[in-house]
């Protein structure tokens, strides 16, 4: 029993063998239509024993455990394959485990009237195999490989809806993102292959010889050489965890089923860039110019995308963008060296996240595939279940006291006191976020209902998940704060000795909790209050009071003045470069080449005297380059 | 020169060592006399007659297996007066090359049935072809290097319009004749001038002969080597030498294009390692010429296959962009460069047979090979899909398929061969990038769209051909496993390639091209 | 007069060469175009002759090889002219200009 909970490399296999025997059931009919639920959330409940089991087996200061067995040869370049697990890798597996399960329970509900039902199931194993197999990943190499395999299941699940254009393109514009970021990645191995390579003591490129290896190459390669090395690494987790310039596609990945969302564009895969960043941590932190475009990059995504969610009336592409901002916060906080608290809002973020999106997807589901907030609201009546569950999301993200985001969140910006712009960013980001989601909350729940169809609670299968991620969600960051005597977050996971040692730092929380609420009381009064008290009929009744509403409406109007004034062209600045430049890039780019190939294919006219010109053309500038280069 | 009782025991080796290509050329006879005899026959003959080529290629098979286990090649071994060797690295080629036969037969035989009366012809032009390419992959001398490229070549050509009621067809062939032609005439000019240097035809000799010139620049070499490379590259279907290609393949049935896209090209790339490095194995100017053309294959084959239309075509776009690709292992050419091409190979091999096949269980079903037509398939033929689609991956090079790997280990030998060669990596990746674009493309129609009208057409009871299906299992079995268990195959190429190098006229340490 | 030696026949099989090289490259009709190759094939084979005079003596491996490539180029040629006769069943041409349907 101890040898098998040693065995830790089983985890991923679980969904494998679910994933396979679904395959094989359905392809020899043996299984019926309807099948595969059962398989996968057992096999992922087993995966979350087995890790809670190893845990409570695992020594009492939590050593990382490393195991390689050599796998491929190729000539003198041997790679392995192997697990290794630290404090960083626990936590991943613990948040993967957990949040599949409960996702998957409610997909039972959410897909139950869906042709592709196990089609989805068998999908989702694979996306935990792969998912699972990264994050237990012993050297950078495997992590690839599996990074690659998240990213294909990935794009499997957001294009799951294959009758809808968008969602094909959707799924493609993903990859693609994805495959841009994945060709520096790889540059940016085989670079630090070429600088290291016969240093290797242990298997190759494994994470535990890394701050060895980065020493290596950084003496070899010189400061320029070894921060360029640095940025093309960095490339891969900017498109997987949708860092500008490379995050455009997570919104439109909204087309995929919304238990999709809440799993892989929320809670795990999205932070898999975080976790390459974590683990690759000895690389980046003996480059100061990639730390601090690190650091950069992820302020400067997080305001942003805040801002950009602000304008948003789909709730589950507001969700999308505020997604962004937050993993906008833990790149930062990596950049800026907070790396315990970079993980920690990882782990909330996950919970809350993930649960925010299943209530969007309730919400959905109730209003019958309804996603436009203005055709809600006033939901809290019909569906008070999901209201109150997205109330504590939106309060846990907003960063209210008790609540997870306050630790998490707060200890990032406490962490970036030393940086005063990215500090000011911190700040208003959490001002805005605030706002934002109080919005969604109120657009959505409160007020009158403004849809045409007859809004009702989800089953049992489905809200049962979301109240069980409320717990983690709110209580969690507290319980990890270090504040009520149990250890801390940054007891368990830290990387070496904790780069920011300076815990909760209460005057900072207390600014930055101020900016959250008054994010809170703008979207009250906004989106809140003119609901809950009909202005029409106090026009009537009490005429004295007329001019207070007025002045109330008169704040609207102001804020709509302000809006129109000064946020607004902000927004719109904001939307056209992300349309214009970003887009523009990445399509001029495409054009060219598109236009090139073009060009290049005229050159094949069909006439095989022409093409006997270039052969004989082709030898003699070869003839001429030859003369002249030798 | 030679005694009796020499020549007898050498014969005897020789018989030993081509034993599978005796039985390749014993089971071509036997089919085609049964051809000839009988020239119309009946779909029961003609699937007899499929069954004894392919049995015939599965024997040749086991007989290379056989001959490989019995006498292990410790040291290059000569056969037939000196003018085949055989190593490890022949035999590899030649286990493609018959692997690459087999499927091919198994594959073309619906839509042979479907396309035309006289079926078994191709068996024969098929086992013609394989033959030569097995006897050029172990050729160790120019007169043996162009009768069986002209082997290969000739029937080839009648391959490629063996529809020959189809104008299409028999337009490929005539171009592909032509052009075809006109790479020999060059070729041979250029191998008589290499004869004119070095006063012999056997590849020893001549690398010996060959060492004088080592360092030195003359208009002469360079010209020699231009010509050699042009034919060579025509064969490898390298740019710019690849514009047959492109026409050739979307005119010749399909069955013939993933012939000439596997075996024909495997068989050229056979021979140009060999030449290169045992007959020109000491001027760096190769490496510069290999270069230019490994680049211009890899950016032209992938940014025209972006404007295709014709599913055919645009695996002939990308067998350009895959030969680029190869080369880098040549430009480089150290001796894990070259193994790690030599892995490519046989990947590709069966992710693009795999491709192919795919393309004509489609053709067979729906008679049309336009890319847009196969929107939607995964909802008629999923499991087709799914073949197709592993295959597609593996060409754009995505973990687990043996795809990266093949990608991996080449152009990581590359990066490490020096700083310089980093750049061609940058490009070879920038370009698998772009070439995802198109294959991408592929799977998102068939599995993304709404069915397109033909796709609507396939009635649920058209048969699928049990040969074809099980070949294009075996494809994306072996497109999956080979990337998972790469090891014991990288080590034969490895040993394959010291082999190589133990018959270099001179040791010129590891790297075999030293910049001067 | 002048001796005749090895570089005359290198002028006179380069000047070969090209007349056929300019043929392959100009004819328009396949017959004329086939034979042309048939005309850089016996470049060759003069080359390879004349090499097997004045650079090795020893053995006939150059004449042996101009053999090969004469045996070779006929089935080459023969093959050229079968699939210029079906083609020419169906477009009743042999002009290369017409023979343009594949491209792109």
């Amino acid at each position: 029993m101890t040898e098998l909970i040693q065995n830790i490399w089983l985890i991923p296999i679980y969904p494998l063998i679910a994933f396979a025997i679904i395959v094989l059931g359905r392809w020899s009919k043996i299984l019926p239509q309807k099948s595969g639920a059962a398989l996968v959330v057992g096999s992922t409940f087993l995966g979350l024993v087995h890790t809670l089991l190893f845990l409570s087996a695992w020594g009492p200061h939590y050593e990382p455990i490393s195991v390689s067995a050599p796998w491929l040869h190729a000539g003198s370049l041997t790679l392995s394959m192997g697990y290794y697990i630290d404090a960083a890798g626990m936590l991943m597996l613990l948040i993967v485990t957990s949040v599949s399960l409960l996702i998957q329970i409610y997909t039972h509900g959410y897909m139950y009237h869906d042709p592709g039902y196990s089609r989805f199931y068998a999908y989702l194993a694979l996306f935990n195999f792969s998912m699972l197999s990264l994050v237990l990943s012993s050297n950078l190499f495997q992590m690839y490989v599996f990074w690659e395999m998240v990213g294909v299941s990935s794009y499997l699940l957001i294009g799951f809806w294959f009758t809808r254009p968008s969602a094909a393109a959707a799924a493609t514009k993903a990859f693609l993102m994805n495959r841009i970021g994945d060709f520096g990645l790889l540059t940016g191995i085989l670079v630090l292959l070429y600088f290291t390579w016969n240093w290797w003591p242990g298997p190759v490129l494994s994470f535990t010889d890394m701050s060895g290896a980065a020493q290596v190459a950084l003496h070899a390669a010189g400061p320029v050489g070894f921060t360029i090395m640095a940025l093309l690494i960095f490339m891969g987790p900017v498109a997987k965890s949708a860092q500008i310039p490379l995050h455009t596609w997570l919104p439109d990945a909204m087309e995929g089923p919304t238990p999709i969302s809440a799993l892989i564009h929320a809670a795990t895969m999205v932070a898999a860039g975080v976790f390459l960043i974590a683990r690759m941590y000895p690389v980046f932190t003996i480059s100061p110019v990639a730390m601090t475009v690190i650091a950069w990059v992820g302020g400067i995504t997080a305001f942003v995308a805040a801002t950009i969610a602000i304008t948003q009336v789909d709730i589950k592409k507001a969700l999308a963008y505020s997604t962004m901002s937050q993993l906008g916060y833990m790149v930062m906080a990596m950049g800026i060296g907070a790396y315990a608290a970079g993980l920690f809002h990882l782990m909330t973020h996950a919970f809350f996240k993930a649960m925010l999106f299943l209530c969007s997807g309730s919400v959905i589901h109730g209003c019958h595939d309804e996603q436009d907030m203005r055709k809600m609201g006033g939901l809290w009546k019909h569906m008070p279940i999901t209201a109150a569950t997205y109330l504590v999301g939106t309060i846990a993200i907003t960063g209210v006291l008790p609540f997870s985001g306050f630790w998490s969140k707060d200890e990032i910006i406490g962490a970036s006191i030393s940086q005063p712009l990215l500090f000011a960013i911190g700040v208003v980001t959490a001002g805005l976020t605030a706002f934002y989601m109080f919005r969604t909350y109120f657009m959505t729940f409160h007020g009158e209902y403004r849809g045409h169809s007859h809004p009702h609670e989800s089953p049992k299968v489905m809200w049962i998940p979301l109240v069980a991620l409320a717990i983690p969600s709110a209580l969690i960051g507290f319980a990890l704060s270090g504040q009520l005597g149990l250890p801390s977050f940054e007891h368990f996971v830290h990387y070496g000795v904790s780069l920011v040692e300076n815990g909760p730092n209460f005057a900072v929380m207390g600014l930055s909790m101020s900016f959250a609420i008054g994010g809170y009381v703008l979207a009250w009064l906004m989106y809140g209050s003119p609901k809950l008290i009909s202005p029409e009929r106090l026009k009537t009744t009490f005429s004295p009071l007329y001019e207070l509403l007025w002045n109330k409406w008169y704040f609207d109007n102001a804020y709509f003045w302000i809006a129109k004034n000064v946020y607004l062209p902000f927004a719109a600045l904001s939307a056209w470069f992300d349309r214009t430049i970003i887009d523009g890039i990445v399509g001029l780019t495409a054009s060219t080449v598109n236009a090139s190939g073009g060009a290049l294919r005229t050159l094949q006219n069909g006439r095989v005297q022409s093409y006997l010109m270039i052969f004989f053309g082709a030898i003699l500038t070869l003839a001429i380059v030859l003369m002249w280069i030798v | 020169m030679f005694d009796l009782s020499s020549l007898t025991v050498m014969s005897q080796q020789n018989l030993f060592y081509l034993l599978p290509e005796g039985i390749l050329t014993l089971g071509l006879l036997v089919v085609l006399c049964l051809t000839i005899f009988n020239p119309k026959k009946t779909s029961e003959e003609n699937y007899a007659l499929m069954q004894v080529s392919l049995i015939t290629v599965l024997l040749a098979l086991s007989a290379l297996a056989w001959t490989f286990l019995r006498v292990p090649v410790i040291t290059p071994q000569k056969a037939a007066y000196s003018s085949i060797t055989i190593d490890m690295f022949g035999y590899l080629m030649r286990m493609l090359i018959l692997l690459g036969a087999g499927v091919t037969i198994a594959i073309s035989h619906r839509f042979l049935e479907k396309n035309t009366r006289i079926v078994s012809d191709f068996y024969v032009l098929i086992m013609g072809a394989s033959l030569g390419g097995m006897l050029l992959a172990s050729s160790n001398d120019l007169i043996m290097v162009f009768v069986a490229l002209e082997t290969l070549s000739i029937t080839s050509y009648i391959l490629a319009g063996y529809f020959r009621r189809t104008i299409k067809s028999a337009e490929a062939s005539l171009k592909y004749l032509i052009y075809g032609g006109m790479g020999t005439a060059v070729f041979l000019f250029g191998l008589s001038l290499v004869y004119g240097l070095a006063g012999s035809t056997n590849f020893q000799d001549i690398g010996i002969a060959l060492v004088h010139y080592h360092g030195v620049v003359h208009p002469t070499l360079i010209v020699i080597m231009l010509m050699i490379v042009a034919a060579l590259g025509f064969k490898l279907s390298a740019a710019p030498f690849h514009m047959w290609a492109p026409d050739v393949y979307e005119g010749a049935p399909t069955p013939v294009s993933a012939f000439l896209s596997v075996v024909s090209k495997t068989a050229a790339f056979a021979i140009t390692i060999r030449m290169l490095l045992i007959l020109f194995s000491g001027f760096a100017e190769w490496a510069v010429i290999w270069g230019i053309l490994a680049v211009l294959s890899m950016i032209i084959g992938n940014f025209v296959a972006l404007k295709q239309h014709n599913a055919k075509r645009l695996l002939a776009y990308s067998t350009v962009a895959h030969a680029g690709y190869m080369l880098l292992g040549l430009v480089v050419g150290t001796s894990v460069s070259v193994s790690s091409l030599l892995f490519y190979l046989v990947t590709y091999l069966f992710m693009n047979l795999g491709a192919f096949a795919a393309v004509i269980a489609f053709s067979t079903l729906t008679q049309t090979d336009e890319i847009t037509a196969f929107s939607g398939l995964v909802q008629k033929r999923p499991w087709l899909t799914f073949g197709f689609s592993i295959c597609l991956l593996s060409l754009t090079g995505i973990p687990i398929t043996a795809g990266f790997f093949a990608k991996f280990f080449l152009f990581q030998s590359v990066a490490l061969a020096g700083p310089v060669y980093i750049w061609l990596v940058i490009i070879a990746l920038l370009n698998s990038t772009i070439s995802m674009a198109y294959y991408l493309n592929i799977i998102r129609l068939m599995v993304v769209k709404e069915p397109s009208a033909e796709v609507e057409a396939i009635s649920d009871s058209a048969p699928t051909s049990s040969a074809l299906s099980t070949a294009l299992s075996f494809c994306v079995f072996a497109t999956l496993l080979l990337g998972i268990f790469a090891s014991p195959f990288y080590q034969f190429t490895t040993l394959s390639v010291q082999q190589l190098a133990q018959q270099r006229p001179m040791v010129i340490s590891q790297a075999i091209f030293q910049k001067k | 007069m002048f001796n005749i030696g090895l570089y005359h026949y290198i002028a006179l099989t380069t000047i070969l060469f090209s007349i056929g090289l300019y043929g392959v490259l100009s004819s328009r009709n396949a017959i004329r175009l086939l034979m042309c190759i048939e005309l850089m094939l016996n470049a060759v084979n003069i080359n390879l002759v004349a090499f097997n005079n004045y650079v090795n003596m020893n053995d006939l491996s150059g004449q042996i090889f101009s053999i090969f490539i004469l045996t070779v180029s006929a089935a080459e040629a023969s093959v050229g002219l079968a699939i210029l006769i079906a083609l020419y069943r169906r477009r009743s041409t042999a002009d290369m200009e017409r023979f343009n349907l594949l491209k792109w």
